[in-house]
């Protein structure tokens, strides 16, 4: 029980320093948060605008955007939510400038409009900060609002030609033969990474435990293990494994698993004698000859190689 | 699932399609006219929803040569019926949804393929959304890469193939650790009140794993084990997000996950046997019956012994399972020398069971244009309980452990903290100030107690001799005098050798590992107008892991008579309690006992690491069409705590955007990492270089054309290493010389070990073409290829693995045509080759490559 009250505790206190935090901010705010701009305009909802846009109109009844049409606020309703208002427009007899436009607009300003309402979620929020957003990918080029592929999730194209059209040595490596099924629909990219910014390098995401996202779908690997072989925690499983698909067997980063072993398994005296600490634990260099038939795979013996409840060189579970 | 080589039920295969193929023309002309007028994307307007619904049913046929097992760690698709497809879109009408306002239900696979799945979504606007999946997954993995001398040659083409030939056991033409196993995964997530001020959130994911799998155990001979998979973690969670506060939300989590562990093994003359509930799912995966022995010991009867794989290539090398196993070859099974190593039962149970709370807040916030904030921690304590039991009966020549018992109470925790905080200054229009702040932190202690107890005999045909209960029959000396103490019977004394374990011993291990790793990244963000952009920032990791080991254990040795005679006095000086031993132990006068109690003894190592990083990116848009961007990421590390790990790297990369048109996509990539360790005399050094291009062509429903080409090529050059590589018949190192630096030695004695260069390179070749045309109205063609090919060079350690396994070449073509019957209705027919080929020696193993062709014959029916 005091393990739970010093938990609700603490969480209690970071909320009040988040609240703090965000009060903070609003004060010392120089201007007030944007809202969709041009205050001056009026709106006009979105069936004056398919007057003129039909065939975007159409689209829109559709889409899953058509939903901001039951927003109170004209300000968050259809067109004019990402538009803006449409008033001067109108009157301007389609006066282009006289309205927000996507075209044109660079992706910083294209992002940041979608955000205006996207921005508060927790797998948006970072987006403006994420890897995408600071190489000038914007939302738009991944989603079309009013043009999808999919509709779901509005992407402009199939969820793996999107990724794949800018990292195409990713689609180049889920060709090999072993590789995690990605191509065949039992996982995607989002999986595993997040496409709007993410915990750490490589946009990826962590598993609920709070450990390498690996572990959400290999959860026998995660531990915690009387004996932890410390490289899948320290260095994560692409310290031996490519994360994404290899021609070598068991995605493994050399194509034999002895030759993975002895590159760190394999001290010198001169290493020793300048990190001595690390002599006590691994990596030993090994006492087997490499030419014997028993000793042809490490993991033949040392087969719990990601970590032992029982064996300290991984003989067992 | 042993497969085979099948071209023998071709023409049967060519009727079932034609069949096929009758019946689903059939059910296109028996679907209803009534619907005709209306097309199928336009869907049915029913109780307030527009309904489109799309059902895609067929079947495969499958005909492959080769090697069946590899087929099926990489393909495993195989004939029978499928739900190739199936969707289910529901939008509410302008005054309908009283429900939801869409509903999204997708899957595929279902009937037999490897891969399937359902994926949910529906959702009302700001009253709730929810999301769920289900997926599986069949794990076959049957890749043999172990060499085994008795396994057929390659050069006898006559020597039938997976089957044993009496005498030359033990052969093993699968993978020693093969698995197949299914893979259910299953999540939901429910929000209720999405985007309104407050709303809550709901989820709870399913991760099973169970099937069948085999291991192997090292203890005297290298035996294959049984082990039925049985692993599963739940999730739920509970999750609340605030937003009153404008443009800002803050949320709460809670996550419970429970991770339970009860897979177990047995030895396979138990999971081989008829009457065992494993013999089924044992024949299934190995798909050949395994050769057991037989003690040659009439008074018990007949009994099996599993002599392991037998892995050497010369004879006594390495005296495994014994110089000289068959003892007689005319009996069937073959009888064999009970001095031998050898199992005659083995099973262990190990079941865990781990909870992990955690805690996560979270926030987002813009208080106003010029700050944009976010961060969250998470904080997780995991408890883990658990039990191990590990029992065997049969012989250990190394120790004489006739019979071993293991078992003892696991508790582990594992405390993790995860930090983020970001910051956005929007300065000026065009210029940012971002920092952003990570802390990860774990720690795990973990404990176990451990107790041991063995058995010590020279044979496994002896009788057990129970050292805590015949003690007193082995050895007796009232007086506590010597020198001769009667023996009272020698025949209750055990065997022991040198290198026998204490009798029974209790053991409490103590471990902690634990990291902190604190990464700092400011970083200025400029935009030189509409056109161009950079950044240039700095990272700062500071990581710190630690290791504490602990160990105290309490031995206790009972008398028992010495190699090699096993006779004369019994003593209990051995191990631990050897003459001279650190810890002054020495037998009882009276009992002859030794008993031995090991101090607990820690050692803990801390190894800081700071790294500095400079990271760069330029982005330019010449035209609006057109988005290059470039990366740059500079590290150096004053420390290092693997050979692997770098202590400088060097990261380039470039990606290259363009659409001139509408419906052409043209992407290419550069991407260059190089690291290095270079200090003493590591000298590790790396690369892996990639540059490829992809052009898309999407022209409407008539033209798709999707065109890669990429090139990886890696290198891994890792000089000084030491390891041991001597021909076991000779002694003499044949292993590849190199040039190592003068004055290195390795750890081992250097007469022992050899110091070279252990290389491996890789360049893989990866082509594809996906080409979908629509020539006239109803008619689809498909064209696609394509390959993999690998070439390279690794260090050849082992004379009987494969050589330079990283040398392949693998196909995949496929054609597709499908002509719309009916406005309703497609026929489809594709057919999908993958071709598997090893372009190296596959030595002691099986070839490994395969041919093998799929045809899918389907009908889609879409309202």
């Amino acid at each position: 029980m005091d393990r739970w009250r010093r938990r609700i505790r603490m969480s209690g206190q970071l909320l009040l320093l988040l609240l703090l935090l965000c009060a903070l901010g609003y004060a010392a705010g120089s201007k007030p948060a944007a809202a969709p701009q041009a205050p001056a305009g009026e709106y006009v909802g979105a069936d004056t605008c398919k007057t003129c846009h039909e065939d975007i109109g159409k689209h829109f009844d559709i889409s899953p955007h058509r939903k901001t049409l039951k927003e109170a606020d004209a300000a968050h309703q259809g067109c004019e939510a990402c538009h803006g208002p449409g008033g001067a427009h109108v009157e301007g007899g389609g006066d282009k400038t006289k309205i927000f436009s996507f075209k044109g607009k660079t992706a910083k300003e294209a992002s940041t409009r979608c955000m205006e309402c996207h921005g508060q979620s927790d797998e948006h929020g970072a987006f403006l900060r994420s890897k995408h957003a600071r190489n000038d990918v914007a939302c738009n080029d991944c989603h079309s609002v009013h043009k999808p592929v999919a509709m779901t999730r509005l992407l402009s194209q199939k969820p793996l030609q999107l990724c794949y059209g800018c990292h195409t040595e990713v689609k180049a490596e889920f060709l090999r033969p072993s590789h995690h099924r990605v191509n065949e629909g039992l996982v995607t990219c989002n999986d595993c990474h997040s496409p709007h910014g993410g915990t750490f390098d490589r946009q990826l995401r962590v598993s609920g435990t709070v450990d390498a996202v690996c572990f959400k779908c290999h959860s026998d690997k995660q531990g915690p293990f009387t004996f932890e072989h410390p490289p899948v925690k320290a260095d994560g499983c692409t310290a031996c494994h490519t994360p994404h698909a290899s021609t070598t067997q068991r995605m493994l980063k050399r194509a034999s698993v002895n030759v993975m072993c002895l590159e760190c398994h394999s001290q010198t005296l001169t290493q020793v004698a300048q990190a001595p600490q690390v002599l006590s634990q691994p990596p030993a260099g090994p006492a087997h000859n490499q030419q014997q038939g028993r000793f042809q795979s490490c993991t033949l013996c040392h087969q719990f190689i990601h970590g032992s409840n029982s064996s300290p060189v991984f003989f067992k579970p | 699932m042993q497969a085979t080589v099948d071209l023998r039920g071709a023409d049967m295969k060519v009727t079932h399609l034609f069949r096929l193929l009758l019946a689903l023309v059939g059910v296109a002309l028996l679907l209803p006219r009534a619907t005709a007028q209306e097309k199928p994307e336009d869907g049915i307007n029913s109780g307030g929803y527009n309904i489109q619904q799309s059902l895609e049913f067929g079947g495969h046929i499958t005909d492959f040569s080769g090697n069946g097992d590899t087929y099926n760690t990489f393909v495993n698709i195989h004939d029978g019926p499928r739900l190739l497809e199936h969707s289910l879109r529901m939008r509410a009408l302008p005054g309908g949804g009283t429900l939801f306002d869409d509903l999204m239900v997708t899957s595929f696979g279902y009937g037999g393929d490897p891969t399937n799945a359902t994926r949910l979504r529906v959702g009302k606007h700001k009253w709730y959304d929810l999301t769920g999946q289900f997926r599986r997954f069949r794990y076959f993995w049957n890749y043999n890469l172990l060499g085994n001398p008795f396994n057929p040659d390659n050069t006898v083409a006559t020597f039938p193939q997976n089957q044993f030939v009496p005498g030359q056991a033990n052969l093993v033409p699968f993978a020693p650790h093969a698995i197949e196993m299914a893979h259910r995964f299953s999540d939901f997530d429910l929000t209720l009140a999405p985007g309104r001020i407050v709303s809550v959130r709901l989820g709870y994911s399913s991760n099973r794993m169970e099937g069948s799998t085999l291991a192997t155990y090292h203890e005297g001979p290298d035996v294959l084990l049984f082990q039925p998979w049985d692993t599963r973690n739940d999730r739920a969670r509970l999750g609340i997000d605030l937003n009153f506060i404008p443009k800002t939300r803050i949320s709460y989590d809670q996550y419970f996950d429970w991770y339970r562990y009860d897979t177990f093994a047995v030895d396979i003359i138990r999971a081989q046997d008829p009457t065992s509930p494993f013999a089924a799912d044992f024949r299934n995966l190995t798909g050949v019956a395994y050769p057991f022995f037989q003690l040659n010991d009439p008074p018990l009867g007949n009994r099996l012994v599993d002599l392991g794989i037998v892995l050497e290539r010369i004879s006594g090398t390495s005296g495994q399972p014994c110089a000289n196993p068959i003892q007689d070859a005319t009996v069937d099974p073959i009888a064999v020398d009970p001095t031998c190593g050898g199992y005659r039962e083995y099973r262990r149970f190990s079941p865990l069971r781990n909870r992990y709370p955690t805690e996560r807040l979270s926030f987002t916030s813009r208080p106003n244009d010029r700050v944009e904030l976010d961060g969250n921690v998470s904080y997780t304590s995991s408890r883990s309980r658990g039990f191990f039991d590990e029992h065997f009966f049969g012989r250990v020549p190394r120790t004489n452990q006739q019979q071993f018992d293991i078992s003892g109470p696991l508790a582990h925790k594992r405390v993790s903290v995860l930090g983020n905080a970001g910051v956005t200054v929007h300065i000026t229009d065009r210029l940012r100030a971002m920092y952003r702040f990570q802390l990860y932190d774990y720690r795990i202690p973990t404990t176990f107690l451990m107790q041991e107890f063995s058995l010590l005999s020279n044979s496994m045909a002896n009788n057990l001799i129970d050292p805590t209960i015949n003690s007193a029959q082995c050895f007796t000396d009232p007086d506590g005098a010597g020198p001769t103490p009667p023996t009272t019977d020698p025949n209750f004394c055990p065997r022991v050798v040198n290198s026998s374990p204490a009798d029974l011993v209790d053991e409490l291990l103590f471990n902690f590992y634990g990291q902190k790793l604190r990464t700092h990244t400011p970083e200025l963000q400029f935009d030189f107008g509409r056109m161009a952009g950079g950044r240039i920032g700095y990272r700062f990791r500071d990581r710190e892991l630690t290791f504490r080991f602990g160990e105290g254990a309490l031995e206790t040795y009972f008398p028992g008579v010495s190699a090699p005679t096993f006779s004369g006095t019994p003593t209990a000086t051995r191990g631990d309690c050897a003459a001279g031993n650190a810890f002054g132990a020495a037998p009882d006068p009276v009992t002859g006992i030794c008993t031995v109690v090991i101090d607990p003894d820690f050692e803990q190592e801390v190894i800081p690491i700071d790294s500095h990083s400079l990271l760069a990116g330029v982005w330019l848009r010449p035209v609006d069409a057109v988005r290059v961007s470039f990366d740059v990421d500079l590290m150096s590390a004053d420390s290092t705590w693997t050979r692997l790990t770098p202590r400088k790297w060097q990261q380039y990369k470039v990606r290259v955007n363009a659409k001139p048109l509408g419906w052409i996509n043209l992407g290419g990539t550069v991407n260059i990492f190089q690291a290095q360790n270079r200090i003493a005399d590591i000298n590790f050094r790396t690369h892996n270089r990639n540059y490829g291009f992809d052009i898309g062509v999407f022209r409407g429903d008539w033209l798709t054309l999707d065109l890669g080409y990429n090139f990886n090529d890696f290198e891994s050059t890792n000089p000084n290493t030491c390891f041991i590589d001597r021909d076991p018949a000779t002694s003499v190192p044949t292993g590849p010389a190199d040039q190592p630096l003068a004055g290195v030695e390795c750890q081992l004695s250097q007469n022992a070990t050899f110091l070279g260069t252990l290389i491996f390179d890789n360049q893989v070749h990866s082509g594809s073409f996906n080409l979908l045309v629509k020539p006239v109205k109803r008619v689809t063609v498909g064209l696609g290829y394509a390959i993999t090919s690998s070439t390279g060079v690794a260090l050849d350690l082992q004379p009987d693995a494969p050589d330079e396994s990283n040398s392949i070449n693998w196909h995949l073509p496929s054609a597709m045509l499908a002509v719309d019957v009916h406005q309703r209705v497609t026929l489809k027919g594709q057919w999908n080759y993958y071709g598997y080929n090893e372009k190296f020696d596959p030595r002691r193993t099986l070839p490994r490559d395969f041919r093998g062709n799929v045809f899918t014959l389907s009908a889609r029916y879409a309202f």
